[in-house]
C-alpha cells in the first residue's frame, strides 16, 4: 500500500461524502437557476457603464463567461467552499476520527492533502456541471425567443474562462479557508473568510461618487 | 518486549501527567489500573506513537518508537479511549476505509477481510447498517474489529469495556484473551473486574507514576486475613469510617455492607468491630487501599 492508496482512499472518502451534503445539492440548483436565468436573459450583470462600451457582447462570449463565473464563484461560490473545505477537518475532529486514522500508517500530509482534494474534487465537479449545463441551456434549448444576445457556440468561449478564472478562483476560495479551518480549528474564522471577499468584492465593483457631498 | 524507560510528559500549564515511568512489559496481557486522570491514556497514545513525551524512550522489540512513530503504526492495533466513526458510512465501509489507511495486506481483497473482522466482533448482521444508527456497543465492537486488522504484534485499548453490556463485556474479553496468546496487549482501565479476569500482571498508576508493579493474586496475597466485612446500620457508619480503612460501603436492603482493612496485628488486639468476619481480599480491595494510601500521601 503506497502514499498514493491512502491519500486516494481519504478524497475518495471526502468526495462521496460530500457529495451527499445537502449545501452542494442547493448550490447545484443556485447554479442551474443562474445558467437558465443567463440563457433566457432574465439574469444580468452589469459590467460597466454602456454608453462607453457601445455594443453588448455575447452571453457566450469569453468576456461575459469569464465575468459570470468570477461573479458567481464570489458572490455564492466563496460561501458554500468556506463551508465545503474549510470545516472539513474540523468536522473530523468532532466526530473523533482523526485519533483513529493517526494510529494507521496514514501521515498527516496524506490526511490533509486527501480532505482538500476531496472538498476541491466536489466543488470542481459541481462548476463543470454548471458550464456544461450553462452551454446546454445556451446552445441546445436556447431558450426564450429573444436570443440575440447569445452567440454562436465556441468551446473555448467555456472552457478558457473555466480554466483562467473558473477553477483558480475555486483553488483560492478553497484553499484558504481550507488553511484557516485545519490550522485554527474555529469555525467562525473559516465563516470570516467569505464575508471579507464579499466586502472586498463589493469594494472594488461598486465606484461610490463623492462629488456631491462637495456640492 | 514494550520497554519503557523514563519517560516524563509535562502538559503545558504546566501539568505533569507523567512523572517518570519505566516498566518493562513482556507477551501477553498487561493491565494498567488506575483513577482517572492518573496518565493512562497519555502513557497510552505515547506508546502507540500518538503524542511525544518531554523525555524518555519506548521502545517495541528494540525499535524506538518515541525516534520514529512511523515504525509502531506496522505493527500497531490500537483503540483509544474517545473515538468516533464517519456516521453516514455502514459498519462495512468504515471498516474497509481503515483498512486501506492501515495498509493492512489481504490477498483475499480487503472486503473478505472486513468481513472476517466484523464476523469476529460478532457484527455481521449489522455490516451494511449506518454506523450513525449503532448502538455504544456496537461502535465500541467496531472499534475493537479495526484494532485486530491486520495481526497487529503490539495492542493497545485504552478504556475499552466501558459502554459494553455484560455479554459484550465478556465477549470482548474472550477476543483479548485469544489475542494476548501471541503478542503483547497493553489494557488500560479503571475498571478492576477487567485486570482481575484478563490480566496475569497489572501496574496501577497514580498521579503520573506507576504506584505498584505486580500480579492480581500476589496483590490479594498481600492482603490475606486482613480484610473483614460486616454489615453495619446507618448511624454506625460514620465511625467505622474513624476507625478503618473502609474499602467498600454498599447500602444493601437499609444496611451498609462494609469491607475494612485491619491491619496484621491490630485484629488480635480486639480491633475487629462486632459483627464483622474475615473474608478473602479482591483485587479491588487492594487497588483501592493504594489509592487511598496515595490519595493521603500526594495530599
Amino acid at each position: 500500500m503506497s502514499t498514493l492508496t491512502r491519500w486516494w482512499g481519504v478524497t475518495r472518502g471526502e468526495l462521496r461524502s460530500g457529495l451527499r451534503r445537502p449545501a452542494y445539492w442547493i448550490l447545484f440548483a443556485i447554479l442551474a437557476l443562474m445558467a437558465w436565468g443567463f440563457s433566457e436573459g432574465a439574469v444580468t450583470i452589469s459590467s460597466g457603464d454602456s454608453t462607453v462600451g457601445g455594443e453588448r457582447s455575447y452571453v457566450t462570449s469569453v468576456f461575459a463567461q469569464s465575468m459570470i463565473q468570477s461573479i458567481l464563484i464570489m458572490g455564492f461560490g466563496a460561501w458554500f467552499l468556506a463551508v465545503a473545505a474549510g470545516l472539513v477537518v474540523i468536522r473530523d475532529l468532532e466526530l473523533q476520527v482523526v485519533e483513529v486514522f493517526h494510529s494507521t500508517r496514514l501521515t498527516p500530509g496524506e490526511y490533509v492533502w486527501g480532505k482538500f482534494a476531496g472538498a476541491l474534487g466536489v466543488f470542481f465537479v459541481i462548476w463543470l456541471l454548471y458550464v456544461l449545463m450553462g452551454a446546454g441551456f445556451n446552445h441546445i434549448v436556447a431558450a426564450g425567443a429573444d436570443t440575440e444576445h447569445i452567440g454562436p457556440f465556441a468551446l473555448g468561449n467555456y472552457l478558457y474562462p473555466t480554466l483562467l478564472f473558473g477553477l483558480p478562483q475555486i483553488l483560492l476560495f478553497a484553499g484558504v479557508p481550507f488553511m484557516l479551518g485545519t490550522t485554527t480549528r474555529q469555525p467562525i474564522i473559516v465563516f470570516a473568510f467569505p464575508l471579507v471577499v464579499l466586502l472586498f468584492t463589493l469594494g472594488f465593483l461598486t465606484s461610490p461618487d463623492f462629488s456631491h457631498s462637495h456640492r | 518486549m514494550l520497554e519503557i524507560r523514563d519517560l516524563v510528559k509535562v502538559y503545558p500549564g504546566p501539568v505533569a501527567a507523567l512523572q517518570g515511568v519505566s516498566i518493562d512489559v513482556s507477551k501477553g496481557m498487561f493491565g494498567l489500573l488506575g483513577p482517572n486522570g492518573a496518565g493512562k491514556t497519555t502513557l497510552m497514545r505515547i506508546v502507540a506513537g500518538l503524542l511525544e513525551p518531554t523525555s524518555g524512550n519506548v521502545l517495541f522489540n528494540g525499535e524506538d518508537i518515541v525516534d520514529d512513530p512511523r515504525l509502531i503504526r506496522k505493527q500497531l492495533g490500537y483503540l483509544p479511549q474517545d473515538f468516533g466513526f464517519y456516521p453516514h458510512l455502514s459498519g462495512e465501509a468504515m471498516l474497509r476505509f481503515l483498512l486501506v489507511l492501515k495498509g493492512v495486506e489481504a490477498p483475499q481483497g480487503v472486503k473478505r477481510l472486513a468481513a472476517e473482522l466484523l464476523d469476529r466482533v460478532n457484527l455481521s448482521y449489522a455490516a451494511k447498517r449506518k454506523v450513525k444508527g449503532y448502538s455504544g456497543g456496537m461502535k465500541q465492537r467496531l472499534g475493537i474489529a479495526q484494532a485486530l486488522a491486520g495481526d497487529p504484534r503490539l495492542v493497545v485499548v485504552d478504556e475499552p469495556t466501558a459502554g459494553l453490556d455484560p455479554e459484550e463485556r465478556l465477549r470482548f474479553y474472550r477476543l483479548l484473551a485469544e489475542l494476548a496468546e501471541d503478542r503483547t496487549v497493553l489494557l488500560s482501565t479503571h475498571i478492576v473486574e477487567d485486570i482481575s479476569v484478563l490480566c496475569p500482571r497489572v501496574a496501577i498508576m497514580y498521579d503520573g507514576r506507576f504506584v505498584a508493579d505486580t500480579t492480581p493474586a500476589e496483590a490479594r496475597n498481600r492482603l490475606a486475613g486482613t480484610i473483614y466485612q460486616g454489615a453495619v446500620r446507618k448511624d454506625g457508619l460514620e465511625e467505622i469510617y474513624n476507625r478503618y480503612r473502609v474499602t467498600q460501603a454498599i447500602l444493601i436492603e437499609g444496611r451498609n455492607q462494609v469491607r475494612i482493612h485491619i491491619p496484621r496485628g491490630a485484629a488480635t488486639e480486639g480491633g475487629v468491630p462486632d459483627g464483622f468476619e474475615p473474608v478473602p481480599p479482591t483485587l479491588e480491595d487492594a487497588y483501592l487501599l493504594l489509592a487511598q494510601a496515595n490519595g493521603e500521601a500526594s495530599s
